[in-house]
């Protein structure tokens, strides 16, 4: 069996997360949202891939190369516009040789969904799961085992049942596509919609994991939820007097300096530069390169390549971004609170603050529960941030 | 990164050994080598490029072989270290790709067995270790044997009298090819895709059993596996270039990873580092190198003499070995990309010959520079392809910062909290490359300026200097485009009178101490009606009304703005030559690594 990753979305809702990289490359756990897909085809034994990229394919195609490091082979194929996932698939029309899987690149996939598809007798299967928001989401009615319909974000929802946008397609479903999509259908969930009659798509509710980030708190979640650790692994180089519990794992070239207490799981990358006393809480993921001063917690939080934290900071249940560079007594607490997505309110549960790229934060500013900072802002010393700050702000 | 390649058919073993191996040798090549069953076990292996074991490669006969291709990342490249290793019988020949963590551990235990050990390498130990459980069915010696092993791996076997090859892999890249009473194994599919388009994968924790009768996929636990093989469809150039057009795209995009690498292998440490003499105060500094090294030697000086207030000299390697004998200089950096520079080299003898401590910075481990110099600083850019260098020159910068803070650490020029800033600083470059190369595209557009140009000028002050020249070298060299690096405030001693409408004008005007007299000297040119390239940081507007292109890079602290403005001048010089329809991985009369005086 061959797939098709469509891996060309530009992901705007994630901002201000897209801004420093596409979707796909979102790094969950340390590993980019693709990687996480390829590594539960590659397991299921499906290898040979091809990638549907568009705009800053460079840094996908550069991490993943030929595909020979994750042990599968991959060919890509280029959407120059962003027309939408049906579009986006037949770019990629003359791959398959017989019947394949097509999967968005953007949402994370357990290797046990991909076998559920394989296991299947029916050529054409949609993979399906359950949402709390199905609105947002292609929503999917069945009749015994064979989908019967499927809506597109409807305004109202009668059913849980979601597509995944996850689908086992027979070759000639690309060949019925055509006509659709050059009559200007874009989005793939509404093209096998109106080819629903002649496909008889049957519909697997999957039991493994499936996630979206729809928006960037959901980083923090997803983070947590893939984070499969066991035991303790260390390539950095530990100093002495710092306690470590549970499921951590540290990256060559990072020092954790005396004093620090870490209680897994907990994951710090490479080159990192950590204490002296630093208390890491779960589940916290540390990227590549990040240094954190003395007497700084992070708990709960997904710190990401590049930043920097100076001393005594809170970081509670928060994203900080690449390259962000975090002045002494920042303050990011976190309880249940209202993010703010254009007009909608989000209820999220004990949520701290989503901090942009290359964003500068004085000393002693505070954030304040579900506000969101852009990238290249400067919060100067001293201010609280109560609301969403737009891209290359300042705040005075 | 290593290649492997296994093999067992009809053919002459050798020749398809040495065949896939070339193909290979992007993976690696510092030493290579081989071993086929022609009745008894037959190695071959030699220090060097794949061409150097081929020039020396005797008549070997048989059917059945293993090939290696190496790129030492520990351990020096040599004859003993080059794979393939034999056990002490002669009977069993391995190679293998990967690290074996606890290799210490087993060879205590194998030497009190008796066995004798000929080398320090992971890999000798798993050869013994198979040969020690080895009952007369090697695929379960393998598997035995791997049992016992921590690490990383994929390796191929063979032994005397069989036609089999039993390889494993973890974690380590390792793919077989199926043929017509031949099959194969290799390190990817590039290395197959001459013979067989059919391939399977296998995964970690996998062995298999390769022999002209076919192949069988075993799991961790021996059981049978059925794996039904996929269809390569696409040719072997294209494999290799992972979906960019050519090597030097490509190579340009994986900067963010390379800078990275060099950071993470040295920062930690980076206050002690031994790479100054131990003895001596160094007082005063003289780098040496060729090309595109001397360019980033240049830099080298802005950036050391800023952070460590030490006087730099930057000298020609060819050029300073035939000046005549000045006082010794207490420390001298020799910068080669492939540490085989023959001027380089010669530079760095004479430089020792006057008594100068000798600091090699250079990309590969184990090659001829790093015998010679007292000390070595490695990039870590992994091997480069393309002729023209771009992550190698990103990377030599790296390690000319590493370096400046250590001096000026060791100097007291900066303190604790000094170097914590830069530390920081430098974390944060592999990002600030990633958002250049998210912009590609303004350098696509700004190449057409370049369109029916015969030459063009680039111009910088101070740090920005050298990469104007850099900038202007890689236009040169792989578009053929005549071009020159000028410090903007010698553009009036001479060149503006060369140029007029047909030729353009590339001048960094960047956030620093330097911006206003840039400003000018653009102002100057633009008089005189030539097309103008700015490269401007984003919120810079001046700058919009001065040129008829503007390029945006991100801001960054000016000391580390050579690295983002390389970038994006190597993206423009790419995509130059790309729009003039140049051969850019391999421009005429160039060669990688220059070997001759």
């Amino acid at each position: 069996m061959q797939a098709i990753i469509l891996a060309a979305g530009h992901g705007t809702r994630l901002w201000p997360l897209s801004e420093a990289r596409p979707k796909v490359m979102m790094p969950i756990g340390n590993k980019p949202i693709l990687e996480h897909i390829v590594q539960s085809l590659v397991s299921n034994g499906v290898t040979e891939m091809a990638m549907v990229v568009g705009h800053r394919r460079g840094m996908i195609q550069s991490h993943f190369g030929d595909g020979s490091e994750f042990g599968a082979l991959i060919s890509y194929y280029e959407q120059s516009k962003p027309l939408g996932t049906a579009h986006a698939l037949l770019c990629a029309k003359d791959f398959p040789r017989g019947d394949f899987l097509v999967l968005p690149g953007d949402n994370v996939i357990s290797p046990e969904g991909i076998k559920e598809l394989l296991a299947a007798e029916e050529t054409n299967c949609a993979l399906l799961a359950r949402s709390p928001m199905p609105s947002k989401y292609g929503v999917v009615e069945m009749s015994d085992l064979i989908v019967s319909s499927m809506d597109e974000k409807p305004s109202r929802a009668d059913t849980s049942i979601i597509s995944t946008g996850v689908y086992r397609l027979g070759r000639e479903v690309l060949k019925s596509m055509e006509g659709p999509v050059s009559d200007g259908s874009t989005g793939l969930t509404d093209v096998l919609s109106s080819l629903l009659p002649e496909l008889s798509m049957r519909g697997i509710i999957t039991r493994g994991t499936w996630c979206d980030a729809v928006y960037p708190w959901d980083v923090i979640d997803m983070s947590s939820r893939f984070v499969s650790l066991d035991g303790q692994s260390v390539a950095g180089r530990v100093e002495s007097g710092v306690v470590m519990k549970g499921a951590v794992e540290i990256g060559e070239g990072t020092r954790i300096r005396a004093g620090c207490y870490i209680e897994g799981p907990v994951i710090i990358g490479k080159g990192c530069d950590i204490g002296p006393h630093v208390a890491l809480s779960p589940v916290s993921i540390i990227g590549d390169n990040v240094s954190i001063s003395s007497f700084s917690h992070i708990s709960g939080s997904v710190l990401l390549s590049g930043s920097s934290i100076d001393s005594h900071c809170h970081i509670s249940r928060s994203l900080i971004d690449s390259n962000v560079q975090v002045g002494p007594h920042f303050c990011s607490a976190s309880r249940n609170a209202y993010g703010r997505v254009k007009e909608d309110l989000i209820p999220l549960n004990d949520i701290g603050c989503v901090i942009g790229s290359n964003t500068e934060v004085g000393g002693g500013v505070s954030v304040s529960p579900g506000a969101v900072v852009g990238t290249h802002c400067r919060l100067r010393d001293g201010t609280t941030v109560r609301e969403n700050i737009t891209d290359r702000s300042e705040v005075y | 990164m290593c290649g492997l390649i296994g093999y067992s058919g009809p053919r002459d073993v050798s020749e398809v050994l040495l065949d896939s191996l070339k193909k290979l040798e992007y993976r690696g090549y510092d030493s290579a080598g081989m071993a086929t069953v022609n009745g008894h076990l037959e190695v071959h292996k030699e220090k060097g490029e794949i061409s150097v074991m081929e020039k020396s490669m005797p008549w070997m006969e048989g059917n059945t072989g293993i090939g290696h291709t190496r790129w030492a990342t520990c351990g020096a490249p040599s004859w003993k270290n080059a794979h393939p290793f034999l056990s002490q019988d002669r009977r069993i020949a391995l190679v293998h790709n990967g690290i074996i963590e606890n290799h210490n551990q087993i060879r205590k235990g194998l030497l009190e067995n008796g066995t004798v050990f000929d080398s320090q390498t992971d890999t000798e130990v798993l050869v013994h270790l198979i040969s020690q459980y080895h009952n007369g069915d090697l695929h379960a010696a393998v598997r035995r044997a791997l049992e016992d092993v921590r690490g990383t791996y994929s390796i191929a076997v063979v032994e005397e009298f069989s036609d089999e090859v039993v390889v494993a892999r973890k974690e380590s890249p390792l793919v077989l090819g199926l043929g017509l009473n031949e099959n194969f194994a290799a390190s990817d599919v590039t290395a197959l895709l001459e013979y067989t388009s059919d391939v399977v994968y296998m995964e970690d924790g996998e062995s298999a059993v390769i022999s002209p009768r076919g192949i069988s996929l075993h799991g961790a636990d021996g059981s049978v596996i059925d794996r039904p093989p996929s269809k390569v469809e696409w040719s072997m150039e294209e494999a290799r270039k992972g979906g960019f057009e050519h090597y030097m795209l490509k190579e340009i995009f994986e900067q963010p990873r390379s800078i990275s690498e060099t950071i993470i292998s040295y920062i930690d440490e980076l206050e002690t580092l031994e790479i100054l003499p131990s003895r001596r105060k160094v007082d005063s500094v003289k780098i040496l190198a060729c090309g595109t090294s001397y360019n980033a030697g240049l830099v080298g000086k802005y950036v050391i003499e800023e952070l460590s207030g030490i006087p730099v000299q930057v000298e020609i390697a060819s050029e300073y070995r035939y000046t005549t004998k000045t006082n010794r200089c207490s420390l001298v950096v020799l910068i080669t990309q492939s540490g085989e520079t023959a001027d380089t080299l010669a530079a760095c003898r004479e430089a020792k010959e006057r008594g100068s401590y000798t600091l090699a910075i250079t990309n590969v481990v184990g090659s001829s520079i790093t015998r010679e110099a007292d000390a070595v600083l490695f990039t870590k850019a992994g091997p480069e392809i393309s002729v023209a260098a771009t992550k190698t020159y990103t990377a030599q910068l790296i390690a000319v910062y590493l370096l400046g803070a250590r001096l000026a650490y060791t100097s007291r020029a900066m303190g604790e909290e000094e170097m914590r800033i830069i530390k920081a600083s430098l974390r944060a470059l592999p990002n600030k490359v990633s958002e250049v190369l998210d912009r590609a595209q303004s350098l696509q557009a700004a190449a057409g300026i370049f369109r029916d140009a015969t030459s063009a000028f680039f111009i910088g002050r101070n740090r920005n200097f050298p990469s104007m020249l850099e900038g202007a070298l890689k236009l040169k060299e792989i578009s053929y485009v005549h071009a020159e690096g000028y410090a903007a405030g010698e553009l009036k001693h001479g060149p503006l009178a060369l140029l007029d409408e047909s030729t353009p004008l590339v001048a960094a005007c960047l956030d620093d101490h330097t911006y206003d007299k840039m400003v000018s000297n653009v102002s100057e040119v633009a008089a005189r009606g030539s097309p103008i390239l700015i490269i401007a940081t984003d919120d810079n507007e001046e700058c919009e009304t001065l040129a008829d292109h503007i390029v945006r890079v991100p801001p960054i602290e000016p000391l580390f703005s050579p690295v983002t403005l390389a970038v994006a001048l190597q993206l423009l010089s790419y995509y130059v030559a790309k729009e003039r329809g140049m051969p850019i991985d391999k421009p005429r009369n160039l060669a990688k690594s220059v070997t001759v005086e």
